[in-house]
């Protein structure tokens, strides 16, 4: 009886399960991408929510440092990167596609505390290498200078080093994960200073970006830019033709250029 | 008959009556409306896929036209299975429930009625048409590590002169293609190589 009673049961799950419509399944484009943080800030997914609308892909989205997002597309955890650090020699051999969209000043930043307007591109070096730690040396309060730095991991950490230091090591007392988590620590943080991309900077009203020898950061003539590029690996397939194309579009050139940037092409 | 026979007779004349709650419920409600995607059509052509290949020393700029696939929307009207409790507590009577349930299943599947709706803009693309060459597009070569690049245009045949675009002595064929278009620049190609 026992044993009867359990087929029955067995026997009303199988038809119940067979009786009901099994949802059809759609094959769904889904373009994983990693992405600067820099970047990803810079455009506030702005880019990316309408590319999905406007294509239909979906678009998983992963944050992490310039390094990060390269290393993730050489090993296939994502198809496209968005980097602000140029790719090797040893990456363009081993097929990494490297497609300059853009360039951003990078902006060196400020506590609002601090009153400094302007710093000449020595006093940038003594800063960012520990030589001056007070800002009234620079003319401004009597504040110790606090360095908040990206970590070494991330593209602004490379290029400003590159662009901006010279020989000089850059010295840190605060190190940021990702890029944009600087601008929060400089932004609460009395005496903090910085560098992050200028579209970043920009929309932050409570901190100071200052001119470099007296040049404000969207003038052509300001010393540090970056680049941004979308990196693939291998020939792009359609649907990565497709991303690379709406970053190359009009459209998006003219978001680049409402938030400062300079497209390339 | 015996009395335990006639019992018998009774109980299992009603759980026969009683039986088929599933069934009717099924059939009573009202049929429920749904929309499922259908087949892909071949919609409008929204522009051209580009490739190029080598001829002698030089590049051939091809093009192939390029439709978007649109989907057949599927409207179907369907019955719905109702009553599965009362089909399971029927089970214990000599498993009633389950002819029910199966009546019930079979009557759900017989009055499926599909009807061809709207067509939607699907995601997919895809080539629709022959390969030709593209004379006169205009291109631009971006040369990888640096952010110059050179626009130029194809010949009336569709050829992208490496002299146009390289120093005679180039040893090395590294750049990328973008061909320009109304909206914006269209990847192609990249050359990263020593020799041929």
């Amino acid at each position: 009886m026992k044993q009867r009673y359990k087929m029955l049961v067995a026997a009303f799950f199988l038809i119940v399960s067979g009786l009901g419509t099994a949802p059809l399944s759609q094959a769904e484009f889904v373009l994983n991408a990693s992405c600067s943080s820099q970047i990803s800030e810079a455009f506030q997914r702005e880019l990316l929510e309408a590319f999905m609308v406007e294509n239909g892909v979906k678009v998983n989205a992963h944050v992490f440092s310039s390094n990060v997002c390269l290393d993730r597309l050489r090993n296939g955890f994502s198809n496209l990167a968005g980097s602000t650090l140029k790719i090797s020699q040893a990456d363009r051999e081993a097929g990494l596609i490297e497609i300059p969209v853009c360039k951003d000043p990078m902006a060196v930043i400020s506590n609002g505390q601090c009153h400094v307007k302007n710093l000449s591109l020595k006093q940038v070096r003594q800063i960012f290498s520990g030589s001056i730690t007070n800002w009234k040396e620079v003319g401004g309060k009597d504040l110790p200078i606090v360095l908040i730095i990206p970590s070494v991991n991330t593209g602004a950490y490379k290029n400003f080093k590159d662009m901006a230091m010279g020989p000089f090591e850059v010295k840190d007392d605060l190190i940021a994960g990702k890029t944009f988590t600087a601008v929060t620590g400089v932004k609460h943080i009395p005496g903090a200073v910085s560098f992050i991309t200028h579209a970043i900077a920009n929309q932050y009203k409570d901190i100071t970006v200052i001119n470099v020898d007296g040049v404000n950061p969207l003038d052509a003539a300001y010393p540090f830019h970056q680049t941004f590029y979308i990196v693939v690996k291998g020939e792009p397939d359609s649907m990565m033709k497709q991303a690379i194309k709406y970053m190359l579009s009009d459209k998006a050139k003219e978001r680049m250029i409402a938030r400062g940037m300079v497209p390339v092409f | 008959m015996t009395p335990r026979h006639l019992i018998t007779l009774i109980l299992f004349l009603s759980c026969l009556y009683t039986s088929g709650c599933a069934t009717v419920l099924t059939t009573a409600y009202p049929p429920i409306h749904e929309t499922r995607h259908g087949e892909s059509i071949q919609g409008d052509t929204i522009g051209f896929s580009y490739a190029v290949t080598e001829e002698k020393n030089d590049l051939v700029l091809h093009k192939q036209p390029v439709c978007r696939q649109n989907i057949q929307l599927v409207n179907i009207k369907r019955k719905q299975l109702h009553g599965v409790i009362p089909a399971v507590l029927e089970m214990p009577f000599f498993g009633l429930g389950l002819l029910d349930l199966v009546v019930a299943g079979v009557y759900t599947r017989a009055t499926v009625d599909e009807e061809k709706g709207d067509t939607i803009p699907g995601v997919e693309v895809s080539i629709c048409g022959d390969y030709q060459i593209a004379p006169g597009q205009a291109v631009l070569i971006q040369y990888p590590g640096s952010v110059t690049f050179k626009n130029i245009q194809t010949n009336d045949v569709g050829k992208i002169l490496l002299k146009d675009i390289l120093p005679s002595n180039a040893q090395d064929r590294r750049f990328t293609i973008f061909v320009k278009e109304p909206t914006g620049l269209s990847y192609v190609k990249t050359y990263d190589k020593t020799m041929w």
